[in-house]
This record gives C-alpha cells, structure tokens and sequence, in this order.
C-alpha cells in the first residue's frame, strides 16, 4: 500500500557516508521477525568510533539512483546494491573525496524520495568504489562537469535502515 | 527556557543528526522546538538525557489524591476470659 498516495522515483539530494572501519557498531537485523514488514527493517543505529561521523556527499537532482540487483546461484541467493551518483562540479573537495575513498572500504545512507533510509555496508562486509560513469568535464558547454560514481554492496538480505545519521562526532574514549 | 535545560544531548559532539521523524536537527542550536526534542526523546532517541528540570516539568508527577477523612475510634481493650472452675 502507499501512504497516502507518494510513490516518487529516485534519490535524495544528499548521500551520507563514512569509512567502513570507523563504525563501532551496526544496526540489528531482523530474528525471527513475528510480521514480513519487520523482515525488512533493521533496528537500533549506526554507532560511530569515538571522534569519527558520517559526512554528506551532494548529487545532482535525478542523477543518483539505487539499483538492486538479484545475485547467486539457486539456493544461493542474495542482493548486490549498487550507488550511482552524480557530483557536480571537479571541486578540490570533490576530487580529494575520490582520492581518499577509492579504495577504502565504506559505508553508506542513501534516502530514497519516499524517506527510506538503505544501509550500504554491514558488519562483515563494506561498500566499495566499483566505477565512474560520466565523470570529467563533459565535451559541451551544456554538457556535465563532475564525478559520477558507482559504489557496489553485496549483502544476503536488503533492509530499510531505521536509526539516525551521525554528522557530529561522537564520543567517547578510543 | 531552551530544550538544553530540559534535556542533555549525550554520546555525541554538539551537531547535526538525521533523524528520522524530523529529518537534520542541529543540536548545536539551542532554539530547537522543545516539543520536537522531547518528541525525540519519548521515541528512545539514544542521545538525550532529561535533566532534573525537565523531568519536573514536562512530566510533573500528580499530586496524590486527598481521601476523605474518616476519625478513628480506638478499639476497645480486650476482656479478659477468665476461666471458671469447675
């Protein structure tokens, strides 16, 4: 069912990542859930390591999207996430981003237009830099200058993400 | 009176959070609504303590209820069963 009728496409304009290894501790998936809706909600927060927070990456309206595609063989099934996102411009911050991250392990919130939140990234396994798609300065005036990036993670189940998005440092001793 | 002298925000650096119900808050901010931090706080927003003020406040505990009053009367002393000899 839809509330009250909202069904828009795509995703929010601001992306929400950290490092996978600053994360202190991860949201709970669902045991034995008593109704299907709870089979696809993870409960509790994303906790940061002391000091460490989660930064906001822009994307361009209708240019940042999820995909969810089916992996695995029968019996063997599961779901790879894969982040496109557009960034706009080929700012220092934008390409010191791409510097730092690209092959590190990371974490990601994506919001979709509907509110849901979608965790990239869990306990045993990170979201990864997989490739660029329409990066660089574009070759027309009215063409696109920026970054577009594709995260890819792999996870047996896909869940809604419930908890709260830390911008501000936590704390805490090390 | 701001939400900061009814509530402390614990765990976490004065900032921002995404939160669910009310999307970015800046807890920075002292202005924020009151009814929109104890809204939070009542969803078991992990990062508010209530302060003693705020516990006073926003949840005042209710008088206890006057019973009417009703006197007494002593109770007598018990008698004595004395035994009678056969």
């Amino acid at each position: 069912m839809l509330t009250d009728g909202k069904n828009l496409g795509g995703l929010a304009n601001r992306i929400y990542f950290s490092l996978w290894y600053d994360v202190a501790a991860w949201p709970t998936d669902p045991s034995a859930p008593a109704t299907i809706e709870l089979a696809g909600t993870q409960s509790g927060d994303l906790v940061m390591k002391p000091g460490k927070r989660m930064f906001e990456l822009y994307t361009t309206e209708d240019a940042a999207k999820l995909d969810i595609n089916v992996i695995g063989e029968e019996a063997g099934k599961g779901y790879e996430l894969l982040l496109h996102v557009f960034a706009p411009g080929l700012h220092k911050k934008l390409l010191g981003f791409m510097n730092a991250t690209k092959n590190e392990d990371l974490v990601f919130i994506a919001m979709d237009s509907a509110g849901q939140n979608y965790l990239l990234g869990c306990e045993i396994r990170s979201a990864k830099f997989s490739a660029s798609d329409g990066s660089g300065t574009g070759s027309t005036t009215d063409g696109r200058r920026g970054f577009g990036m594709t995260f890819a993670f792999r996870a047996a189940n896909i869940y809604v993400y419930t908890g709260n998005i830390l911008l501000t440092e936590a704390l805490g001793s090390a | 009176m701001t939400w900061k002298d009814y509530f402390t925000l614990i765990k976490v650096q004065p900032g921002r959070i995404v939160t669910p119900r009310f999307g970015t808050l800046d807890f920075s901010d002292p202005n924020l609504p009151v009814e929109k931090v104890q809204a939070l706080f009542e969803d078991d927003f992990p990062y508010l303590q209530i302060t003693s003020l705020g516990l006073e406040t926003l949840y005042p505990v209710p008088p206890l209820a006057k019973l009417p009053f009703k006197k007494v009367e002593p109770l007598a002393p018990a008698r004595r069963t004395v035994k009678r000899k056969a």
